[in-house]
């Protein structure tokens, strides 16, 4: 058994909801550690998604290739959150996105089939799944809000208020893909804060 | 054109997917349907595009295993004429094939042919393919080009990945086609 493993899935999940020695030992057993070299590609559009991610360390970046070639940026995962393609994952259908490790990572992935099976034996997970899809729903929410009416200094300032510290050491072009702003802008706004 | 072996990869994917998840579930009778003498099933076109990558897999080993890494260079997808023109008279335009194109004689398939084994076949070969991609895409290989089934025409390889797709999505419809045409004979 992994000490920093079930140290994760115990914060992860305590968060939301009382965690039983039961629970906590079948997630510990079938969460399982992969590796990832920075630009490997954790998942890839067109597969289907094989896992629901809680992530050790590293920052990963979910995007998808638009018609013209370009790297749209939807998000970003980072130490001690969730991470993976979900809408792939939960239908087992072709994933639309590519999920990518921008720094080396290292994340504990539980499948389909043991993520099913959690929640056969320990309903209380319907509660975590409600309160799950609320917190990414709200994110969503606001950051449409954000990418709808906020000026490109606005989008940054709200930004880096929230944004955790590891994500600033990541190349820009990816903040600014994120911010939905050319580079040269990301980087201007950065240097009049700084 | 940015991201490009990242597209090749979607692509590539979406028809393992497609052939190796959903295809592969039909009946043998389905797969080896055929609409007349002269025509292909399901299966021979897969089996078509088996023995393409039996002469496109060892080229692009040969090339990506002797490239240098990318290091941070930035990629650039370079063209050629002919690539060119091969890519755009391959590539399905809409859902239907605009140019019919006819075969090398080492490109036809056999006529008796086991579901199981060409699908299983088909399944390795693109897992090799796939992989080829990923290898592809922290390579240096912007200047390099590489012989087509037609050994004395060159392309560049991330071009060559684009052309080799787009045949077989060309094929991909054709298979959607001759599948759409067994509901109907299957449901009589």
């Amino acid at each position: 058994m992994n000490q920093d493993h079930q140290e994760l899935i115990k914060n992860y999940f305590g968060k939301h909801i009382p965690l039983s020695e039961d629970a906590l030992a079948f997630l510990t057993d079938h969460f399982k550690l992969k590796q990832h070299e920075s630009r490997e590609l954790i998942v890839e559009a067109g597969a289907v998604a094989k896992y629901f991610y809680l992530v050790l360390e590293g920052v990963q970046a979910i995007y998808m290739i638009t018609d013209k070639g370009e790297k749209s940026i939807a998000g970003f995962s980072y130490q001690g959150e969730q991470s993976g393609v979900f809408d792939s994952f939960v239908t087992q259908k072709p994933s639309s996105l590519f999920l990518e490790a921008i720094t080396p990572s290292r994340l504990i992935a539980i499948n389909k089939h043991d993520f099913d099976k959690l929640f056969e034996l320990f309903p209380e997970f319907y509660i975590w799944e409600a309160k799950f899809l609320e917190m990414i729903l709200f994110g969503r929410l606001s950051r449409e809000t954000e990418m709808l009416t906020y000026t490109a200094k606005e989008k940054f300032d709200a930004f880096m208020k929230r944004c955790p510290k590891e994500l600033l050491d990541i190349p820009q072009k990816y903040l600014a893909s994120y911010l939905n702003m050319k580079p040269e802008t990301f980087s201007r706004l950065r240097a009049l804060r700084d | 054109m940015e991201n490009h072996y990242e597209r090749i990869l979607q692509r590539s994917n979406k028809v393992t997917h497609r052939v190796c998840t959903e295809i592969s579930k039909l009946d043998a009778e389905i797969l080896n349907w055929k609409e007349a003498e002269k025509k292909w099933s399901v299966l021979e076109v897969v089996d078509h595009l088996n023995k393409v990558y039996d002469i496109y897999l060892p080229n692009f080993e040969d090339v990506i295993s002797n490239a240098p890494s990318l290091n941070g260079d930035v990629q650039k997808t370079r063209r050629t004429v002919l690539g060119r023109l091969s890519i755009y008279t391959n590539k399905p335009h809409g859902k239907k094939v605009k140019y019919k194109l006819n075969t090398f004689d080492f490109f036809q398939p056999k006529s008796e042919i086991d579901p199981e084994e060409i699908l299983e076949e088909f399944r390795q070969k693109k897992d090799r393919f796939n992989e080829l991609i990923r290898e592809a895409r922290n390579k240096n290989l912007n200047n390099t080009k590489m012989p087509t089934a037609i050994k004395r025409l060159k392309f560049f390889v991330g071009e060559c990945f684009d052309f080799v797709m787009s045949h077989e999505e060309r094929h991909m419809i054709q298979i959607e086609e001759v599948l759409s045409k067994t509901d109907t004979v299957l449901e009589k």
